[in-house]
């Protein structure tokens, strides 16, 4: 008993965080998915890995360097899809691969103390007090933002143009939501790494999706589903010793499975 | 910038509208007043809704003013292209049209759309129905409710009828018709199919590239009489 309350007392830090990360991806992935921007987070997550080897070059704490440049990029890409005309995933493509050139020919100027390992594939354990806080300052802007204009983004998401022609400031919110993207990436690959964080936005909203009747669902479904995986994930990924992100996103794609199969077979229902 | 004239809703002074080096309309003018019914007509390609484009400020014009005065539009687009994996319902559609948007839909504004739907013919129960299951025909309904349930002083119509079938679409023309002397709507309407509307008191203006006729329907006939598919 002492022993499991003192593994846990070592590794919550990093359990609030990935549930926090998690409900924040409830909340912003309808948005995100849904307009066809399902790889912006992957896009991102590229880019922060250069940002945060930026950001160790200049100071300990790598997050006050990284936040604002993979914000930036966000908003950049927004602004490429929007005034180059050039399709979503392509600005997508083409900011995340000149991000990681860019942080390849950085590493090598960096000294060798940067855990590459660590970069890509993140570390939930070694997180800290002032993590949580960052994580739980990004989940608090998001519940406020999306609360707030919940309507507007609805309408920007399903018809853009609708949304510009009755007055909605849609490319302001389409960048302010950018920038909470950002921040959800940078923060989400320091703990759970390059390579998985995109999973993170997309699956709670492509699962909720299979049963939900209305929009509001979506939240709803997506933060139950994606707690319930987060905890199992890292109940499981600790018992048997294995990289905790990796287990979460394993767990969530075969719960999409097994979800999609019963709505098929035992509901059968039209997809 | 406001037109000069009091019941001037919107003016067109010489106005080219154009994409990339191809200009769509070139030097148009005209006068929209206070409770017009204008009908838009012309062959396909004519930029008929490229004008439309324009009204709702989604193109400027590449030279000439338009000049507006301050009102609510309502418009329906002729595509109505919908993103079918959203799980948005005919309410939560309807309520992106509405001027105040609360998360939470007041009884009020339900029981207002409900009225709007069995105006439009369609069954109280779609209300909570995916607008992804929705027919043709009740998709452009439900737009027009949109379009409708602020109470616009301006409405426009890019081919409103054209997913309806000929008896709704009789129904609907009248529909438009009480709305206009109900609330001096002024319509703004993309047709090919003249014999629609019911055409006293409404402006007809003919468009290919250029602005070949505004003015009367009675004088529209005899335009057409005169043979200006030939010139």
């Amino acid at each position: 008993m002492t022993d499991l309350l003192l593994t846990l007392d070592i590794l919550k830090y990093g359990i609030i965080i990935v549930i926090l990360l998690g409900l924040t991806a409830s909340i912003l992935s309808p948005f995100v998915v849904l307009n066809d921007q399902s790889l912006i987070a992957d896009g991102l997550s590229h880019v922060s890995f250069t940002a945060l080897v930026v950001g160790i070059f200049f100071m300990d704490n790598p997050f006050y360097v990284a936040i604002p440049i993979v914000v930036v990029t966000s908003i950049l890409i927004k602004w490429l899809i929007q005034f180059t005309k050039i399709h979503a995933d392509s600005a997508i493509g083409i900011v995340s691969s000149f991000g990681f050139a860019v942080g390849l020919i950085l590493i090598r100027y960096t000294n060798a103390s940067i855990d590459l390992e660590s970069l890509i594939s993140g570390n939930l354990w070694f997180r800290t007090g002032s993590d949580v806080i960052l994580t739980s300052a990004l989940f608090v802007l998001s519940v406020i933002f999306v609360g707030f204009n919940y309507r507007k983004l609805i309408s920007i998401t399903f018809d853009y143009e609708h949304a510009k022609f009755s007055g909605i400031k849609a490319d302001l919110y389409n960048y302010i939501f950018a920038a909470l993207i950002g921040v959800f990436v940078v923060i989400g690959v320091r703990s759970i790494g390059v390579l998985l964080i995109s999973s993170l936005l997309i699956l709670p909203v492509v699962v909720s999706n299979l049963y939900a009747k209305k929009f509001t669902d979506l939240f709803l479904i997506g933060s139950i589903v994606s707690t319930l995986i987060i905890v199992s994930g890292l109940i499981i990924a600790h018992t048997f010793k294995q990289p905790a992100g990796s287990v979460i996103v394993i767990l969530y794609t075969l719960t999409f499975l097994l979800l999609f199969m019963i709505k098929k077979f035992i509901f059968r229902r039209h997809i | 910038m406001k037109p000069d004239c009091s019941k001037c809703l919107i003016e067109y002074q010489d106005v080219t509208l154009s994409y990339g080096y191809l200009d769509v309309i070139k030097s148009a003018s005209f006068t929209v007043h206070e409770g017009d019914f204008l009908n838009i007509v012309g062959p396909n390609g004519a930029g008929k809704t490229t004008l439309i484009k324009s009204l709702i400020h989604q193109i400027k014009p590449s030279s000439g003013v338009i000049f507006m005065s301050d009102f609510k539009m309502g418009y329906v687009p002729q595509k109505l292209s919908i993103k079918r994996h959203i799980p948005l319902t005919v309410l939560e559609f309807i309520y992106t049209g509405c001027d105040v948007q609360k998360i939470i839909i007041p009884k009020e504004t339900k029981a207002l759309i409900i009225f709007w739907l069995d105006k439009m013919k369609l069954d109280k129960s779609l209300l909570h129905e995916k607008v992804s299951h929705l027919s043709g025909g009740q998709l452009q309904r439900i737009y027009l409710i949109r379009s409708l349930i602020s109470n616009p002083k301006v409405l426009i119509l890019d081919e409103p009828a054209s997913a309806l079938d000929p008896s709704f679409r009789e129904y609907f023309y009248e529909l438009i018709k009480a709305l206009r002397i109900k609330n001096q709507l002024t319509i703004i309407h993309i047709t090919h199919d003249l014999t629609d509307v019911i055409l006293e008191n409404s402006l007809v203006m003919y468009v290919d590239q250029e602005i070949k006729f505004f003015g009367t329907y009675i004088d529209f006939n005899k335009f057409e009489h005169e043979g200006h598919h030939h010139d």
